[in-house]
């Protein structure tokens, strides 16, 4: 019992941690509508700030966390509501993800430079020692105060929302801000304030789990543990985040003292996800319901003309470059082919259906493991199982969220890549004692495509083939079906529509180009490992198609050249490693103001060009009769 | 009448539109099926085979287009030979095994300011993994077909490097991180560790050091990889066959942060002797300070986390604990002896910041080995005269750096120095006087389980 009982101890403090990060993001979320992805990196570069402080320019301990978190954190806070969040008010839920990645990709980049992980930092303990006693378990003054900070913030919080004027402005700002407006609350400074607690949270939560690490990507990904916790107490309620937080904390220690030995470590890895998507799944409808006010008018459908010229050149390009590059380049050719490929799944999934999936990269390793398991990758079957088993799994996936949209859905679909990674990719039985598994190149009618040089072109053709394929579908009924379910699911179903025969179908088509997709990523590496499908991809070339633009097929094809060709300029120049992806994080925000992303500039540039042409034509009646029809971009 | 216009110059559009589109296709269709084809049935490969795009690699790709007068293996002419490896140096941290790049690099400048080999210098062409198995499989292609034999990489991803290195024949001179890439016939590394294998010497130390507290012990592993999940298997029958009692064994995450939960267990559990495989030293910190938190005292014996980092970060709570080694104290205790005292001179000529660590402990040591193999192969080595050559290795220590292991026929080095913490320094504890290592004879005697042996060169 009293093993029991310290376990249980063991678990508050570990559940406190989680307590403090996720009431953070349910303040933000609560007071602004913004789920910030970047609550993490929010907390990690603030306690990186009072590590330079403290322990750097070694100032008294007591004014470096006053400055940190009650000067830098506010400050911080507004900026970023003033300069990233406030564009984003009223875009949709895809916009608004995207964005806030793209400021954790900043940050990260950010404190990568400043602060170089190849050394080592080291964040003392406050208290160097000090200890009380409680249930049988000797807790640090850290930990104590940690688990006073969790419970004070949960009142405090709930107190502060309930019972004061500005708490209660707050939520009516993120309720309905035009009403809240018309009623004298100023809504721009409310959310400035809400920003500012909610850093100054993410600055508190970063400080208390620095001592435990201090490696910037872990202490950002920590707070993902916390997602499970908010979602428990479905945004809004801090009181029931923080019990939330308290279950996660105490299964955790539990699972570690009682918990099968082999598999312990496996089942706390996937614990915070299965509660996420447990909790995504029976919590009732009603309550997810997120007020969307889409104010972005999407681009128009493709033309077949000008896609087939779109694709055409993408050959001819792929064709012309196979033949000057060589060595590595054409890896990364292949990969910006593929890559291109799987942002080609997203563009149909969230582009034309407004659906958020975070778990592209999973249905890419399915797709390359698929592709191994027939005849080691020699066969087609292998990339026709790559494309049946990921439609399936896509279909699976889609059954139980069919009725999740915006982050809710996007907050499952990363469960279920989480999931993917923790229990599935590390599995002995999939990629082997080795943790990687060959495989080959299907032999089309006695094709072998040995050279990189041949199999970049066979990608480029399929690449080519399905941009046609997408681009059709969207032109045609089922393309309409979808736009119409992304404008107003309600008015679908109204109209006789079925949402979900439209959700099944459009995520199994979705998963089953991205399977393709795995198929030839597979043939193209010749060997894949776990490490290569991680769920933090998923969220990066999501992040990245929206860059690129989410609705446009010239935005699939520049995202997969993007991801694929940014890394190898690092490698050629490596003060921009961390360069690029700032870039690509500032890009992400600054999205925020054009939500079409950069694929909408190819389609302003040639609509001027088309409206040129228009204007010279009707300078000359003899050709007026014959005037084409408006194309949209090269490739849509 | 603007409505009518408007219909019909739509639906002609639409015509229009349409009789392009096939046009389009007919055209697309050709062009695709004539590049596909002539690529396909191409038997040329692609400049892949023979050319990267790195400064470092365009020079090697140079080299290996002048026709080899120093033998018929490629990287090698009569002045240079070229050797390849690829570390994990960007990703998934920043830095993580540029120490191995540093070793290797070392190791041949020294060989290099001593007239080289046979007259010829040594070229390391390193290559950054990029934490990715497709990037790892071309680049070894790559390095196949350039590149004379690949020495000292270390990667996360180093399995995939294995079927190429299969299929290839080329040696690869280096510590392997996945098991079936140090079963290869051609692989051969510094320092063996195989995963059905672990030596006992630490067991029989420790036995006759702390006969009761062996009865009760606790094992953290990391659970990070399928190989790592193996190693911990071998552990564990080492263990008992010294009559170690194990009463708490289970695995850790990389993303672990707390181990409270665990240090709470192995408390209520009675553990008196606790051992961690292949666990950072951050993390054997961290475990320490939780474990100093409980007053929870058992022997700690910590067997990857040798670092001035362990002792730095875990303070006070470090103290008194263990670490066997199967390599000498580098770091401090044993920085006076003439091993290392040559390892740390050349790592500060090879690097202006060089990363003093394991990796570039078993990057010089692979280096060594490789040169001892490349001395032996002739004054016109070839690969397989290279190979050859290490196949008779049998008996290797990096000039006293490492306990002797068999990189021929991957054998272990069943030695260990045995050191402790004490007030903020690592001290040797075994063997006295404080040089060279301690050694058992003891054997595996559990039944069913043997050692995993590669057939001498003769069989």
């Amino acid at each position: 019992m009293s093993e029991f009982i310290s376990l249980v101890i063991a678990g508050i403090v570990t559940g406190s941690i989680y307590a403090v990060s996720a009431s953070g993001l349910v303040v933000t979320y609560n007071t602004t509508g913004i789920f910030n992805f970047a609550h993490g990196a929010l907390g990690m570069g603030l306690a990186y700030l009072f590590w330079q402080l403290w322990q750097g320019w070694h100032w008294p301990v007591l004014l470096a966390l006053a400055v940190v978190l009650l000067v830098v954190a506010p400050i911080l806070g507004a900026v970023v509501e003033r300069v990233v969040m406030r564009p984003l008010y009223g875009v949709s839920p895809n916009i608004r993800l995207a964005v806030t990645l793209g400021l954790l990709l900043v940050l990260v980049a950010g404190a990568s430079s400043i602060w170089n992980q190849a050394n080592v930092y080291v964040m003392p303990e406050f208290f160097n020692g000090h200890q009380v006693s409680l249930g049988g378990v000797n807790l640090s003054y850290e930990q104590v105060i940690t688990i006073a900070i969790a419970v004070g913030a949960a009142v405090f919080l709930r107190l502060f929302f309930k019972r004061t004027r500005t708490g209660v402005a707050m939520r009516a700002v993120v309720d309905d801000p035009e009403l809240a407006r018309l009623a004298g609350a100023p809504s721009g400074r409310i959310a400035s304030y809400a920003w500012m607690i909610g850093v100054m949270f993410a600055g508190v939560a970063g400080i208390l789990l620095a001592p435990t690490t201090m490696v910037i990507i872990q202490l950002t990904e920590l707070v993902i543990v916390g997602y499970a916790a908010a979602v428990v107490g479905r945004l809004r309620s801090i009181p029931l985040t923080f019990l939330g937080a308290m279950i996660l904390g105490i299964a955790n220690s539990l699972v570690v003292g009682y918990g099968p030995a082999s598999d312990v470590s496996d089942i706390q890895a996937a614990l915070p996800m299965v509660l996420l998507f447990l909790v995504l799944l029976f919590i009732p409808e009603v309550r997810l319901t997120v007020g969307r006010v889409v104010r972005v008018r999407s681009p128009r459908p493709p033309g077949a003309k000008s896609t087939l010229f779109g694709a055409g050149l993408v050959i001819v390009i792929v064709v012309i470059l196979s033949t000057v590059l060589s060595g590595s380049n054409l890896l990364t050719m292949g990969n910006a082919l593929v890559l291109a490929m799987l942002a080609l799944s997203l563009t149909l999934l969230s582009g034309y259906a407004g659906q958020i999936s975070l778990c592209q990269y999973t249905f890419l390793g399915l797709g390359a493991l698929s592709m191994h398991w027939v005849d080691g990758g020699g066969s087609v079957l292998g990339v026709l199982l790559a494309v049946s088993l990921c439609a399936a799994v896509g279909a699976v996936l889609a059954l139980p969220t069919l009725r999740l949209r915006g982050l809710y859905l996007a907050l499952a679909t990363l469960a279920f890549a989480v999931l993917m990674d923790n229990v599935f990719f590390t599995s002995n039985s999939i990629f082997g004692s080795s943790g990687a598994v060959t495989v080959g190149r299907p032999d089309i009618f006695g094709l072998r495509f040995a050279t990189n040089r041949s199999f970049d072109i066979l990608i480029g053709i399929v690449l080519a083939l399905c941009l046609i394929g997408v681009s059709a579908l969207r032109r045609g009924p089922f393309g309409r079906r979808l736009v119409a379910m992304s404008d107003s699911p309600a008015a679908c179903s109204t109209v006789g529509l079925s949402l979900t025969v439209t959700k099944l179908a459009v995520f199994s088509l979705s998963a089953g180009l991205a399977g393709l997709a795995g198929a030839l990523y597979g043939g193209l590496s010749t060997s894949v490992g776990a490490s290569q499908f991680q769920f933090l991809y998923s969220i990066l070339i999501f992040a990245g198609v929206t860059l690129g633009g989410m609705s446009v097929l010239t935005g699939a094809v520049s995202t997969g050249v993007f991801i694929a060709v940014l890394p190898v300029i690092g490698t050629h120049i490596p003060q921009l490693n961390d360069f690029s992806q700032l870039l690509i994080g500032v890009g992400i925000v600054a999205v925020g103001r054009n939500p079409n992303g950069i694929g909408k500039v190819f389609i302003d540039v040639s609509d001027y060009l088309e409206r040129r042409r228009s204007r010279l034509q009707h300078e000359s009646p003899e050709i007026e009769s014959d005037q084409p029809p408006a194309p949209s971009a090269a490739l849509g | 009448m603007d409505d009518v216009q408007g219909k019909r110059t739509v639906a002609v559009r639409s015509g229009h539109g349409r009789r392009r589109t096939v046009r389009g296709a007919r055209l697309l269709v050709p062009i695709s099926v004539v590049a596909l084809v002539a690529s396909a049935c191409s038997s040329t490969p692609g400049k892949a085979a023979s050319t990267t795009t790195t400064a470092a690699t365009a020079t090697t790709a140079g080299g290996s287009s002048t026709p080899p007068t120093g033998g018929t293996s490629p990287g090698i002419t009569s002045t240079q030979v070229t050797v390849g490896q690829v570390d994990d140096l960007t990703k998934p941290i920043p830095g993580l095994f540029k120490g191995a790049k540093d070793g290797t690099q070392a190791y041949f400048d020294y060989v290099n300011s001593q007239g080289g080999v046979n007259g010829r210098t040594i070229k390391l062409d390193a290559q950054d993994s990029g934490y990715d198995d497709g990037i790892v499989a071309n680049e070894t292609q790559a390095q196949v077909k350039s590149d004379f034999a690949l020495v000292g990489g270390f990667s996360l991803d180093d399995a995939a490097e294995e079927p190429i290195i299969a299929s290839s024949g080329m040696p690869d001179v280096a510590y392997p991180l996945d098991q079936s890439l140090s079963n290869l016939p051609t692989s051969y590394s510094p320092a063996p560790n195989p995963s059905n294998d672990y030596p006992l010497t630490v067991f029989t130390v420790l036995k006759k050091k702390f006969p009761t507290q062996i009865k009760h012990v606790g094992i953290l592993w990391a659970n990070a990889t399928p190989s790592t999940a193996a190693s911990e298997t071998a552990f564990e029958r080492a263990a008992k066959s010294q009559g170690f009692g194990i009463v708490y064994s289970t695995g850790f995450t990389p993303s672990q942060t707390t181990f409270l939960a665990n240090v709470l267990t192995m408390k209520a559990k009675g553990v008196q002797m606790f051992f961690t495989l292949q666990m950072p030293d951050a993390y054997a910190a961290t475990v320490a300070k939780e474990m100093q938190q409980q007053s929870f005292n058992p022997v700690n014996v910590e067997g990857d986390a040798y670092s001035n980092q362990l002792v730095n970060e875990g303070g006070p709570a470090v103290n008194n604990m263990y670490l066997d080694t199967g390599y000498l104290l580098y770091l401090d205790a044993d920085a006076n002896l003439p091993a290392v005292k040559l390892f740390t001179h050349w790592m500060k000529e090879a690097d202006a910041s060089p990363q003093f660590n394991l990796e570039a402990v078993y990057g010089w040591a692979a280096a060594q080995l490789f040169v001892e193999g490349l001395r032996a192969a002739g004054k016109t080595p070839t690969r397989a005269s290279l190979k050859a050559a290490l196949d008779k290795v049998t008996s290797f220590d990096a000039s006293g750096l490492l306990t002797t292991g068999n990189p021929a026929q991957n054998i272990p080095g069943g030695c260990i120095v045995l050191s402790q913490v004490r007030n903020g320094q690592i001290k040797r504890v075994a063997p006295s006087p404080p040089t060279g290592f301690i050694c058992s004879s003891a054997k595996l005697p559990a039944p069913g389980f043997k050692p995993e042996v590669r057939p001498t060169p003769s069989s």
